[in-house]
């Protein structure tokens, strides 16, 4: 396929054209004197580049190795397909493709002189600055910004509000759900159902609202039973959440810090009116001395429980004599054997671990071992059963009517004689049976009166005036001691191990039952400090020891118990 | 004065004054708070460091706007820029004590990353600004790097008519050459330097005038074929030009033109290896901007989310 040369020289009226015609396939262009297009230019090598036909009637152009790019429109390139009037710069030269009939020409001509063509070159092959090789700030910004509002805001909006797509984004993996948005890790209690957001954030932009709570914790007390009280306090104005933190684990659940109660409890007198507390700020120097609950008895003997300050001498009618110096004496104590028992506290308060008080101390347990209930001399091992002063009566009537009726009883039991002066049959009479009955009535009475009353229960127990149906008319006085003398407080004894019992209570020096061996603050504070740690003491929090939802009966937000129990306070 | 130092110390420190104070501020307040759920973005110190600490990425984003904005009249250029590193220098602080030191794998944490990234590489960019604009005045004079171009190009001119003098293969090398000459280059090349190999060797250069002095050589070194090598720099040119001049027998005219060949290749390199120094410093110089200010606009898009996010599911 012939290729045609068109040589132009000058211009205007003085231009020249000259024709060359290859029959070839190919047109060589360089400064070699063998070349077909001549470009003496020192810018262009000997052998500079090709245009060639190609098979289907197209050409191309094409530089070979060594060469520089030619200006292909005005773009350097190094090889490319030609289409008509594309015009192919190379040194001082420019040559215009054209295809005229299925021809191919080659129309060569002077370029026109560029200045600087050399620095042109150049500067078209080099990259001076960042900002010339295309990396653009413009368009990363771009792709970045796209990219983080999909992944932080577009799907995870789209997971709680699109219902169609919400499923599939919560549970694909690695897809940005509203999870992503999760502040901080959820407490163990609520993580079960912590993908379901909208479990407790009900509407968007709105604070979790107390219903969200109350619809899993309905049964949770309130914070006292004096609800006039709290709404006047202006905690009832609280949400839940403002106290009771989600996203920060387990600990944001139940806050420990001070202020919590204390914002009221320091200022009780314009906090809460009325109410009575004591201000305080600080276990540590701003904490009122420990009030027990004890029982006291009023003007009519009866048994009140009142609540008061913590006092050398504080007692509390306990209707027990039990003397615990004489208990602990460092000798022991003679059993019932006549051998000396080394007894210390546990002997009788048996840890009930995670319980706050102690087993209750046990008479068959920890009493008879050494404390008999021996009633009858000549019976020795028999003794009445301990607890209850009627079934000792009966047990003892019972008793004694068998030993009349067996004639065990000294003096011996003499019948009248019968007609004939034989002896009658054992078929008793009325008056006879009544003979019987109030000789062992009179015998278990007397046995009550005098000897048990004296010598076995007035041991431990002091005696009042309680008529007994068909027997003595006294009672033992019931055991008067709080099973729990800290009602608004939790003590464990298993953390306080490591210590005594004496360095709180001070049983060994102690004669009588009734003295509240209960330790004060100050035996605290040796160890605990109060809001701040102190050195060498430990630091301790209001919830340390005081627990919140308090009341019996009231339920939060107005709503009461509805069993009548109202006994557990949840803490 | 400097340009760096006048925009670090503008308006008598005035910047950093203010600066300071809020990081102060910030942390006394920090200090002297005690929430009852412990430190978290969430308390009213919390919020209030949040809304400062949002404000502010919003203000210094702006920069960006007012620097572009040649009109406007809202204070200087450089006075923005001075609040800009100074304001943004404090809003580390600001920014990490709203946290409350609570950190997770979430889009809060996220956004506070993003948002020291992108003050960690304005602190490179300050640097940058410090450092490189002294380095690229020693190294460049005040020849504008255009002027420099212009003097390669001429000095290309005289190696193709010198070249022309001395046949076809001297030719088509030296063309060779100058084709493969590259000034600058590609992002990493720019910001990382052209390596030596990279370079015209000044080592091949001081071996081949050790061969030209030396007669003994003369006519037993090899011609170099054309296109035998591939590495593609002017100093395969000097090697092959310099076992030209000593295996040849030419006159001492066409000597001489290859000493002045040899010659202005020399400068070329130099000038080359000047002008590629100065385009590296600079773009070292601004590099760091790739990354600031892509990480502002994504920092934008996670401070959004992190906001609307906060409060909607409040």
């Amino acid at each position: 396929m012939a290729i045609v040369i068109r040589q132009l020289r000058g211009s205007g009226n003085n231009q020249t054209i000259s024709d060359k015609r290859i029959d070839r396939p190919q047109v060589t262009i360089g400064r070699g004197a063998d070349q077909d297009i001549l470009v003496n230019d020192p810018r262009v090598a000997w052998e500079h580049a090709e245009v060639r036909a190609g098979g289907l009637g197209g050409h191309n152009i094409e530089v070979l190795r060594e060469a520089g790019p030619v200006l292909l429109n005005g773009a350097p390139s190094r090889g490319s397909k030609l289409r008509d009037g594309d015009v192919v710069t190379l040194g001082g030269s420019e040559i215009v493709f054209r295809l005229f009939e299925g021809q191919a020409y080659l129309e060569v001509r002077e370029a026109p002189r560029v200045k600087d063509a050399q620095a042109a070159q150049l500067r078209a092959q080099s990259k001076l600055s960042l900002e010339e090789v295309g990396v653009s700030r413009r368009r990363w910004s771009w792709i970045l910004f796209v990219l983080l509002l999909l992944i932080t805001l577009l799907l995870p909006l789209a997971s709680r509000f699109l219902p169609v797509v919400s499923a599939q984004i919560r549970h694909a993996p690695l897809v940005p759900s509203d999870a992503v948005w999760l502040s901080g890790p959820m407490s163990a209690a609520h993580e079960s159902f912590g993908r379901d957001c909208e479990a407790c954030h009900l509407e968007a932009f709105e604070m979790t609202p107390d219903r969200a709570c109350l619809a899993c914790h309905a049964t949770v007390a309130h914070h006292d039973d004096d609800v006039a009280l709290l709404e006047s306090s202006g905690i009832e104005d609280y949400r839940c959440a403002d106290c009771h933190h989600e996203h920060d684990g387990d600990e944001g659940l139940v806050l420990a810090h001070p202020s919590l109660c204390v914002d009221c409890h320091a200022l009780p007198g314009s906090k809460m009116p009325g109410s009575g507390l004591q201000p305080v700020s600080d276990f540590d120097g701003g904490h009122p001395q420990f009030s027990p609950t004890v029982w006291r008895l009023d003007p009519q003997g009866q048994r009140e429980a009142v609540s008061l300050a913590l006092q050398p001498g504080l007692r509390e009618p306990s209707a027990l004599i039990f003397p615990h110096d004489l208990h602990l004496d460092a000798d022991g104590v003679e059993d019932r054997a006549g051998d000396a028992q080394l007894l210390d506290c546990q002997s009788c308060h048996e840890y009930q671990a995670g319980e706050v008080s102690f087993q209750a101390v046990d008479f068959e347990q920890h009493c008879q071992y050494c404390h008999s209930l021996e009633f009858e001399p000549s019976d020795p091992g028999r003794e009445v059963p301990h607890g209850n002063t009627q079934a000792v009566l009966d047990d003892l009537r019972g008793y004694y009517a068998r030993q009349v009726l067996q004639g065990t009883e000294q003096p011996p039991l003499t019948l009248p004689r019968g007609p004939r002066g034989r002896q009658r049959s054992v078929v008793l009479d009325e008056a006879e049976r009544n003979t019987l009955l109030r000789k062992a009535d009179g015998l278990a009475r007397d046995k009550i009166d005098e000897t048990i009353r004296v010598r076995l229960c007035a041991k431990c127990h002091t005696i009042g005036p309680a008529p007994q149906e068909g027997g003595a008319d006294w009672d033992v006085e019931p055991f008067r001691q709080r099973a729990v003398w800290f009602e608004a407080a939790r003590f464990d004894h298993g953390h306080h191990q490591t210590e005594g019992c004496e360095s709180c209570h001070a049983a060994s020096t102690s004669e009588s039952a009734d003295e509240v061996l209960l330790p004060g603050i100050d035996d605290c504070t040796g160890c605990h400090a109060g809001n701040a740690s102190r050195r060498g003491r430990i630091r301790s929090l209001c919830i340390d020891c005081h627990g919140f939802h308090l009341a019996g009966e009231a339920l939060m937000h107005g709503a009461a118990r509805a069993s009548s129990g109202g006994s557990a306070a949840v803490p | 004065m400097a340009l760096h130092e006048s925009f670090l110390s503008h308006a008598g420190g005035r910047w950093l004054k203010l600066g300071l104070l809020l990081i102060l501020a910030s942390i006394a307040a920090y200090a002297w708070h005690d929430p009852a759920a412990g430190p978290n973005g969430g308390t009213w110190l919390g919020y209030t460091l949040g809304t400062i600490g949002a404000l502010l990425i919003v203000w210094l984003t702006l920069l960006g706007v007012r620097k572009r904005s040649y009109r406007s009249n809202l204070g200087t250029v450089k006075g923005w820029t001075s609040a800009h590193v100074w304001l943004g220098l404090a809003l580390i602080v600001v920014g990490t004590l709203h946290t409350g030191w609570q950190f997770g794998l979430n889009i809060h944490t996220l956004a506070w990353l993003l948002m020291m990234l992108v003050i960690v590489s304005g602190i490179w960019g300050v640097v940058s600004y410090v450092r490189y604009p002294t380095q690229i005045t020693a190294n460049r004079g005040a020849i504008p790097a255009q002027e420099m171009l212009r003097e390669v190009a001429e000095l290309d001119r005289q190696l193709l008519l010198l070249a022309a003098e001395l046949g076809r293969e001297t030719h088509e090398r030296t063309l060779a050459s100058i084709n493969r000459t590259r000034i600058g280059g590609g992002f990493w090349r720019q910001v990382l330097g052209v390596r030596q190999g990279q370079a015209p060797a000044e080592g091949l250069i001081s071996r081949l005038r050790e061969e030209l002095n030396k007669p003994a050589f003369a006519g037993s070194a090899p011609q170099m074929g054309r296109g035998a090598g591939d590495g593609g720099d002017s100093g395969q040119t000097m090697m092959f030009m310099a076992s030209a001049f000593v295996s040849a027998e030419q006159d001492a005219k066409q000597k001489e033109t290859r000493r002045k060949l040899l010659d202005v290749l020399s400068r070329k390199k130099a000038l080359v290896t000047q002008l590629n120094e100065d385009i590296t410093r600079r773009a070292r110089m601004s590099v760091w901007l790739y990354l600031h200010v892509p990480l502002t606009i994504g920092l934008l898009a996670a401070l959004l989310a992190h906001i609307l996010s906060v409060f909607l599911y409040w």
